[in-house]
């Protein structure tokens, strides 16, 4: 069980650290769109880090209740799965 | 739920917000950024596979018990091909062995074809332990290969999709081996178990094969006996229907031979074959039996207690010519079986020819009868045993031993059978052609699987 709490322990940071980061991508996104750079590709690449750190946001909120989708409809396909056929004794 | 699919279900939790970890990263190199969409849909793929895997596992099972086949039947199917094989393999060593004298070139082409049935023997055995293996293996296997796919970055993708796609297709196609083997072959199905097969060398003390002979069972304290197959050229083989037979330990194996019943190093079957559980219905026992040196031209030679050296040196229907040497004194004894009969003995050159003084005896068995002699060795002698013309239609006596062949082979495994096997060179490629077939599914699923997706669904 000592991977399982590792691994448990890792994703708890991911989520803490990529909320932070999503933040602090955001911020710098808009800090490079707004500042008097005169090189256009350079204000695009503050246009890339906003869209991005938007969708990251989107994936951190909306991530759980994909996952609980997806066993919810596994649940539902196992209720409805014919069981199979039992073997019957030859009643000779 | 087992431990890997727990890790799995895990890292596909991991991967997930790693994903989006990269996704929110403030530094725009774009070949890192992709990475995020892909760790995304390949946490929800995995999480698919993981919730999804015993929804899998029992569609196989639904899958396999539709179409009717089941891992007994598979057992008895490969004990019938390993079984008939073995069949064949000793009828071929048998026709050899006669033939060899007159057409070695024949005898040579047909060694060729018995090595040949015995690749196909190996082939079968394996896909027999591959069977074991995946009957009480393929949820483990299966759950690791998941687990592997689920490590984030796909950095052992391909693996655990190999794993994943081997132990499924193997799980559902080897028990439709006898379907495949039917099909093809045209072979009855067998729907009980033809019980065990029991095969082997018989050797005398100092590793010589001794050539013919019955191999009995004797029952201890008794002199009731039960023939459980014919040596054939220093081999035999046998199908045994009453397994509780085999399993009673108060039954030996022995080898008789000109009325006599010499015992073997083996005491008790069911401990000889205990190594074979893996492969209850194939048991392989090598004999040596105390006491009996050799068995030729219907003449035994038997000494006890045992000397230090035995050297055959010349074998022929007229002449049997051996090295012996005792330490201590020891009895030489000299059986024959009629029609044959002693001539004269000749020790280092010095012949006998009045034979009774050393005749001690007849013996009877049923039809058979004979006489045995005794001569008492001490050191090292050089004997020699003229014996009159046996029996000359060897070739009457091939015909009849393959007609009893035949004939108990068609009682054991069905007439029909036999004739397609004896002729069916399908039956020997079947399972290595069926192993070829499920290995190309196995990597076809694999590479579906573990495959690298083209299209990006995340935006």
């Amino acid at each position: 069980m000592d991977i399982l709490t590792l691994i448990k322990d890792l994703i708890a940071k991911a989520a803490a650290i990529s909320w932070f980061l999503f933040l602090l991508s955001w911020i710098i996104g808009w800090a490079i769109k707004g500042a008097p750079i005169p090189i256009g590709k350079a204000r695009r690449v503050g246009q890339g880090l906003v869209e991005d750190a938007i969708w990251g946001a989107f994936w951190i909120a909306v991530g759980s209740s994909i996952f609980w989708l997806i066993t919810y409809i596994a649940s539902l396909l196992s209720k409805s799965f014919p069981a199979p056929p039992t073997p019957q004794l030859p009643s000779s | 739920m087992n431990l890997f699919l727990l890790i799995a279900y895990y890292l596909a939790l991991l991967s997930f917000y790693l994903g989006v970890l990269i996704y929110s990263l403030p530094i725009p190199i774009t070949g890192l950024k992709r990475w995020g969409p892909r760790l995304l849909s390949d946490a929800f793929f995995v999480a698919t596979l993981v919730v999804g895997f015993d929804l899998i596992i029992e569609f196989a099972n639904y899958l396999l018990q539709l179409l009717g086949a089941s891992w007994p039947i598979f057992t008895a199917t490969i004990a019938m091909a390993a079984g008939s094989e073995l069949f064949l393999l000793s009828i071929l060593s048998e026709i050899s062995s006669f033939i060899y004298k007159a057409m070695p070139t024949i005898a040579s082409l047909i060694n060729i074809l018995s090595s040949k049935i015995v690749y196909s023997l190996y082939i079968l055995l394996f896909m027999y332990t591959l069977a074991l293996f995946i009957k009480y293996g393929h949820y483990l296997i299966a759950s690791l290969g998941v687990a592997l796919m689920a490590i984030p970055f796909r950095i052992a993708r391909g693996a655990g999709a190999l794993l994943f796609a081997f132990s499924l297709v193997f799980y559902v196609g080897l028990p439709l081996y006898p379907w495949f083997y039917s099909t093809f072959v045209a072979a009855p199905l067998i729907h009980e178990a033809p019980g065990a097969i029991l095969d082997g060398r018989v050797v005398n003390m100092f590793g010589s094969p001794i050539m013919s002979g019955k191999l009995i069972l004797l029952e201890s304290n008794s002199s009731k006996y039960m023939v459980l197959a014919q040596v054939a050229n220093g081999k035999f083989y046998t199908v045994i229907r009453n397994l509780s037979i085999l399993m009673s330990s108060r039954l030996r194996p022995a080898l008789l031979v000109n009325g006599i019943a010499f015992y073997t190093n083996v005491t008790s079957i069911p401990q000889a074959c205990m190594h074979y559980l893996l492969y209850p219905f194939l048991c392989t026992l090598n004999l040596e039996v105390k006491g009996l040196l050799l068995y030729r031209e219907n003449v035994a030679v038997f000494v006890k207690p045992k000397p230090s050296l035995f050297r055959l040196s010349t074998v022929n229907s007229t002449l049997i010519a051996f090295n012996i040497a005792c330490t201590n004194e020891c009895q030489l004894y000299i059986s024959t079986k009629n029609p044959t009969e002693l001539v004269s003995i000749c020790i280092d050159n010095k012949c006998l020819k009045d034979l009774n003084k050393l005749c001690i005896g007849e013996w009877s068995l049923g039809k058979e009868r004979g006489y045995i002699f005794r001569i008492h060795i001490h050191g090292l002698h050089k004997v020699r045993i003229y014996i009159t013309k046996a029996v000359s239609f060897n070739l009457v006596k091939l015909f009849i031993s393959i007609a009893n062949y035949i004939v108990f082979t068609a009682k054991v495994f069905g007439l029909t059978f036999l004739l397609i096997m004896l002729m069916s060179y399908a039956a020997l490629i079947s399972s290595i052609v069926y192993l070829s077939v499920l290995i190309t599914i196995t990597i076809g699923l694999a590479r579906l699987l573990g495959g690298w997706f083209r299209g990006r669904f995340i935006p």
